[in-house]
């Protein structure tokens, strides 16, 4: 086996951000060569620089020796380098077919045949052992469809080096063993395959090295035959990090919510995560993490609660014992439930108008009288809030737009602690927010939950959501699988339960 | 230039009528215009422009576009649009002549109902472009078509005069169009006094914070609890019963209920819109940026026309500077 | 972003000379005389028009059109300008009101500000424009109507052809030559308020009730447009299998109704008769040289007359008569080429 390609010294930082920090992979002809790493490690940064999509970063690439430039994904195209999205890239309006062949069809005086590319297109899947007729519309097939279609269309581009990014993360066992089939007869081709994925079985089942990763750092590599999952768990954790901060808890205030058996059902199409038999409680005062890994469902598990899929959510809901009907975010801000977006910007604030306004968008009822904005009373409030969250802005009427992105978070916050909920819920409260304002809103949450709030927490940083809890619950793949008081919390845990699969409670 | 632009549209003023004035970029070209016009409307030493007749005259053309420019801001706020607001106006403008004329109605159920076909109207639109799902260029491309064949269904395809007088249509709803003390128009009397309510409604009210909120980031608005469909609804009612207010005072105005006026009257109403600096995605634009733009409109007309301007060349400048109004407002949305 | 503005306001400006004291047609046909721009010295302060024994050497004319998508309006305004041509104290000023009501409203207002000394105009539809043609007349501008009327009488003259006699002719000679044992007939007719077609119409029937057997079996509006009339005909035609002849009260509708019927290739079982008969290449005359229609009556737009009226009342200082009927001809095949020649076509 010769080495196929080499990544040198490769550092790439977003902003003030150091996503990747002198980090060296490389991968051998007719290999599998699993990445691994938690949320935010920086494989996907990693892979991204390698199919293209990144023009700027330190560091060198070689393959087969030659040293190359990778700048665009063009090139990484010309150079055999191929790609297989975890968010697939399919045009949903185009068959199948068309979009395996996308951009690269065979044309005649500029006509594409239709006939040759479907026929192409048949043996392709054929060989996955996919059995998809190639002029069906992409939109009309199964996520798990879909997916092989993507798979199918890098598979079609006959290159060196392939890279799967989550390659089975919605389809079925039985197409799972057929990818596998493939990618071993690909091996015996010498094409290098570069595996990304959480699930541990699978690891092991295909691949030959490991490769892991943690907070853009290189960490190790190994042989498969030689490692264990608990031996790369605590290569992906490092050291266990203490609490931060000391909590007594020893009693519990009253029940503020309740969830029972939620499912979730989205529609065909969307790209969200189905939530099976969901149950838990929250109290008055307690501090509940949610983690799991990306595409887990902790998100859609906040919006149900939020009421913001009425028609394909199913569950009962108690607010301080009362059953409620939470039929849109209206009725769960009604009984006390805010929400804080994971994403501010597209979900959470109307850039072109003011801070203030921002804020007081879930209150307009309170702070009108007949219909007419009472502006003074208004006014007060937010300068309390900015104030009260440190928020850098010159006034209350600075649009939203023109805040930095730690300042627009704290906007949202400032919304929905204006609301005076008796449960808030926090989508990722401080990602893309600098160091400083992080410890201030983790002071914020410790207080509001000494003031007895209950605050429902989901973070992707594990350190933060261990430090912040009193109690963590763990999803993957739309199920609870764990559930942990703080006592017991080390990072192991939680990511051995974010990794386990459907029956492997 | 962009750092300058940015720091300039940094802040909203003050929640005022006069506030939002000063933001609007139009003021600038009307200024222009309005000097444009003292200097170049001048014939044997007589300023045909700067006389109380020409500027009422000129208000009073603007009133019935003007009026429903304001409706349609509205809803291109919300990010959506309007196309039947011409033929409403058509609808009810010959179906208040009907009822006066044909059945003998008096002037205040006449206008109660004609408002009320308005707000009918526009309950239509808003339901199927909300629960149906629908575009509202698309449903509102199909209602235009519908108000019109009602509107001539219900006169037999001939316009229906008005005559006042007993047995005929009631006096007062001539008062639509009459001149107070022989110079100002009532009509202009009723678009001012609209374009300030609905300002004062935009600026000042729980209602306007959520029309801007929907139409900046209608997702955001939702996830606030604001009830996203039954605004989007209200917002279209309101937009075509100003259109069914246009229809009367333009009867009163032409003395007729036309079943085929308003052809082309929504095109006018979003030229006005948008050469006043509402933004046609959405979320940005003010009421009184639409006064602007609905009187530059007129005094384009009036300017070349006090010139004698040759009629298609007239067509040709206001298409340029309809282009010209937008790209200077879209300056500032680059941000 | 002060620059364009700026650079807008000179093409503004700029297109204010150019066309400054604009003669220019809107048909490209007549050419245009140079008016220049001298102020007179002799104008009085007294800018009221009323008074017809002032020595002015410039009279200012407004032409209000109703709607310049009419090539027989386009005729109109050339034979107006053309003859404006022998009268160089004369200015016409130009607006096309493009079919709306308002719009027409708004040109008359402007020459009222302009205080101009006469109006011609024809009116989009009587009643609309009937105000604000009086206020015109009450404060002493005389108006000379084309073709159109309005209601009541504050007009100083009326100049159009007697459409109720052009429908006569038009009806006795169907009745008569083109279907004397009968037939079925399917009407178009023009914008519905409009005095002319109503005439026209109201002739037409009279005409062909000497014939029982001639039938009127449908009847539709395409507001004096030709496409509209394509469309038109052709549901008419497609509801109707027999039909004998078509007859539209405008050539350019008839030209649309026989379009209708050739795209369905019945074309030669009907005949088409019109109204308008312009001596142009577009016009009804070429039409029935060529053959596809068999009768248009001549309408004469009295463009002429008009301006001929005018140099009598603002020059000579003569009182008008409040009527004038323009005089009508027939033509059919056997007179269509020698017509196109003798009315001045090329």
């Amino acid at each position: 086996m010769e080495t196929l390609l080499q990544m040198k010294n490769i550092s790439k930082s977003f902003a003030a951000v150091k996503a990747l920090n002198d980090v060296n992979f490389d991968l051998h002809t007719g290999e599998v060569h699993a990445l691994m790493g938690e949320n935010g490690a920086g494989k996907s940064t990693l892979m991204n620089i390698l199919s293209g999509g990144i023009s700027f970063f330190d560091g060198d690439i070689f393959i087969e020796g030659q040293r190359v430039h990778i700048k665009t994904p063009v090139q990484a195209q010309r150079l055999g380098i191929a790609k297989i999205h975890q968010e697939l890239q399919l045009v949903p309006y185009m068959t199948v077919a068309e979009n395996i062949y996308m951009g690269r069809e065979k044309s005649r005086f500029g006509f594409v045949s239709d006939t040759w590319m479907n026929k192409e297109a048949a043996e392709c899947l054929a060989q996955l052992e996919v059995n998809i007729d190639p002029s069906t519309l992409v939109k009309d097939l199964r996520v798990g469809e879909q997916q092989m279609v993507e798979i199918a269309k890098a598979l079609n581009m006959h290159s060196k080096i392939l890279i799967m990014d989550e390659p089975t993360s919605a389809i079925s066992k039985a197409e799972t063993g057929h990818l596998f089939t493939v990618i071993n007869k690909l091996k015996a081709q010498g094409v290098g395959i570069i595996y990304i994925t959480h699930r541990m079985e699978e690891v092991f089942l295909i691949s030959d090295r490991l490769t892991v990763m943690r907070d853009g750092v290189y960490v190790d590599t190994v042989n498969a035959k030689e490692s264990s999952e608990e031996k790369i768990i605590s290569m992906m954790v490092g050291r266990d990090i203490k609490a931060m901060s000391v909590k007594n808890k020893d009693v519990l205030g009253k029940e503020v919510m309740r969830v029972e058996n939620l499912n979730f059902s989205p529609k065909e199409g969307s790209f969200k995560r189905s939530l099976k038999d969901v149950s838990f409680t929250i109290h008055a005062g307690e501090v509940v993490g949610i983690a799991g890994l990306m595409g887990a469902g902790r998100t859609e598990l906040c919006e149900c609660v939020f009421g913001v899929h009425p028609k394909t959510s199913t569950g009962n809901f108690y607010i301080e014992n009362k059953k409620v009907n939470l039929r849109s975010p209206g009725d769960a801000i009604n009984h006390g439930i805010s929400f804080a977006t994971e994403d501010r910007k597209s979900q959470g604030l109307v850039l072109q108008r003011s801070i203030g306004e921002n804020m007081s968008l879930p209150l307009l009822k309170l702070f009108s009288k007949l219909g007419f904005m009472q502006v003074q009373l208004e006014k007060k409030r937010w300068v309390e809030k900015i104030r009260q969250l440190n928020i850098k802005t010159p006034s209350s009427k600075t649009l939203a737009g023109a805040l930095s992105g730690g300042n627009q978070q704290k906007v949202i916050l400032g919304r929905w602690l204006l609301t005076n909920p008796k449960l808030l819920i926090l989508d990722e409260p401080t990602r893309g927010i600098d160091v400083g304002a992080k410890s201030e809103i983790y002071k914020l949450i410790d207080q509001l939950a000494e003031q007895g709030m209950a605050i429902l927490v989901v973070s992707s940083e594990m350190p933060e959501l261990i430090a912040l809890s009193d109690r963590v619950i763990v999803l993957c793949e739309g199920r609870i699988t764990g559930g942990f008081l703080r006592e017991d919390i080390t990072q192991e845990k939680l990511l051995m339960a974010a990794t386990r699969m459907e029956g492997n409670k | 230039m962009k750092q300058l632009q940015i720091k300039m549209g940094n802040t909203i003023s003050k929640n005022n009528i006069m506030g939002s004035v000063k933001k609007v970029q139009s003021v600038f070209g009307l200024i222009i215009l309005l000097i444009i016009a003292s200097f170049v409307c001048v014939k044997n030493g007589k300023n045909l422009f700067l006389d109380w007749r020409n500027i009422m005259n000129v208000l009073r053309a603007v009133s019935e576009n003007g009026i429903i420019a304001v409706g349609m801001t509205m809803v291109i706020l919300l990010g959506g649009i309007d196309l039947s607001v011409g033929s409403v106006l058509g609808l009810v403008g010959t179906g208040s002549a009907a009822l006066m004329m044909n059945n003998h109605f008096g002037f205040v159920p006449t206008i109660i109902i004609g408002l009320g076909i308005g707000c009918v109207y526009g309950l239509f639109n808003g339901v199927v472009i909300t629960k149906m799902k629908m575009q509202p260029f698309l449903v509102t491309l199909a209602s235009m078509s519908m108000a019109r064949g009602i509107a001539r269904i219900w006169s037999n395809g001939a316009g229906i005069p008005l005559s006042y007088g007993d047995g005929l249509a009631p006096v007062q709803f001539e008062y639509l169009q009459i001149r107070i003390g022989g110079l100002i128009p009532v009509p202009a009397i009723i678009f001012v006094a609209v374009a300030i309510i609905f300002s004062i409604v935009l600026n000042r009210t729980k209602f306007g914070r959520q029309i801007y909120a929907i139409g900046g980031n209608e997702r955001a608005a939702f996830l606030a609890g604001i009830r996203v469909h039954r605004i989007k609804i209200f917002v279209f009612m309101i937009c075509a019963t100003l259109s069914a207010l246009s229809g009367m005072i333009h009867a009163a105005q032409v003395s007729q209920g036309g079943p085929n006026d308003g052809i082309g009257y929504e095109l006018n109403a979003v030229a006005a819109v948008c050469i006043g600096g509402t933004s046609l995605a959405g979320g940005k634009g003010t009421i009184a940026g639409t006064v602007i733009g609905a009187v530059i409109l007129g005094l384009l007309d009036n300017i070349m026309g006090l010139n004698g301007v040759n009629s298609n060349l007239q067509l040709i400048v206001k298409g340029l500077i309809l282009i010209l109004a937008v790209f200077l407002q879209a300056d500032k949305q680059r941000d | 972003m002060k620059k364009s503005i700026l650079g807008l306001a000179i093409l503004l400006v700029v297109s204010m000379f150019s066309t400054g004291c604009s003669t220019a047609a809107t048909a490209t046909k007549s050419t245009v005389p140079d008016v220049s721009e001298t102020n007179s010295e002799s104008v009085t302060e007294d800018t009221s028009a009323a008074s017809q024994t002032e020595t002015k050497d410039k009279f200012v004319i407004g032409m209000a059109q109703c709607n310049l998508g009419e090539p027989w309006r386009v005729a109109m305004n050339d034979q107006i300008a053309l003859a404006a041509k022998d009268y160089p104290m004369f200015e016409i000023v130009y607006s096309d009101a493009a079919q709306d009501n308002s719009k027409q409203i708004a040109d008359i207002e402007n020459f009222i500000q302009m205080d101009v000394d006469l109006i011609i105009t024809s009116p989009n539809e009587s009643k609309p424009l009937t105000n604000v043609i009086k206020k015109a007349y009450d404060a002493g501008i005389p108006v000379i109507l084309l073709d159109r009327k309005i209601e009541g009488d504050s007009y100083t003259q009326f100049i159009g052809a007697d459409n109720v006699l052009m429908g006569l002719e038009a009806g006795k000679y169907v009745a008569e030559t083109l279907l004397p044992d009968g037939g079925k007939v399917l009407e178009i007719k023009g914008l519905e308020g409009t005095s002319g077609g109503i005439d026209r119409d109201k002739g037409f029937r009279e005409g062909i009730a000497s014939n029982p057997k001639v039938e009127i079996i449908a009847v539709s509006n395409a507001d004096w447009l030709r496409e509209k009339a394509i469309t038109i005909a052709e549901e008419m035609l497609q509801a109707n299998e027999e039909v004998d002849l078509i007859i539209t009260l405008n050539d350019p509708m008839t030209e649309g109704a026989y379009i209708a019927a050739k795209n369905m290739g019945r074309e030669k079982d009907i005949m088409f008769v019109g109204f308008d008969a312009l001596p142009t290449p577009d016009g009804g005359i070429k039409s029935v040289m060529e053959g596809r229609m068999s009768l248009t009556l001549v309408y004469p737009t009295g463009g002429k007359e008009a301006i001929e009226s005018a140099y009598a009342l603002l020059v000579e200082g003569k009182t008008l008569e409040k009527n004038i009927t323009l005089g009508t001809e027939l033509i059919t095949p056997e007179n269509a080429e020698d017509a196109y020649i003798r009315y001045g076509g090329e």
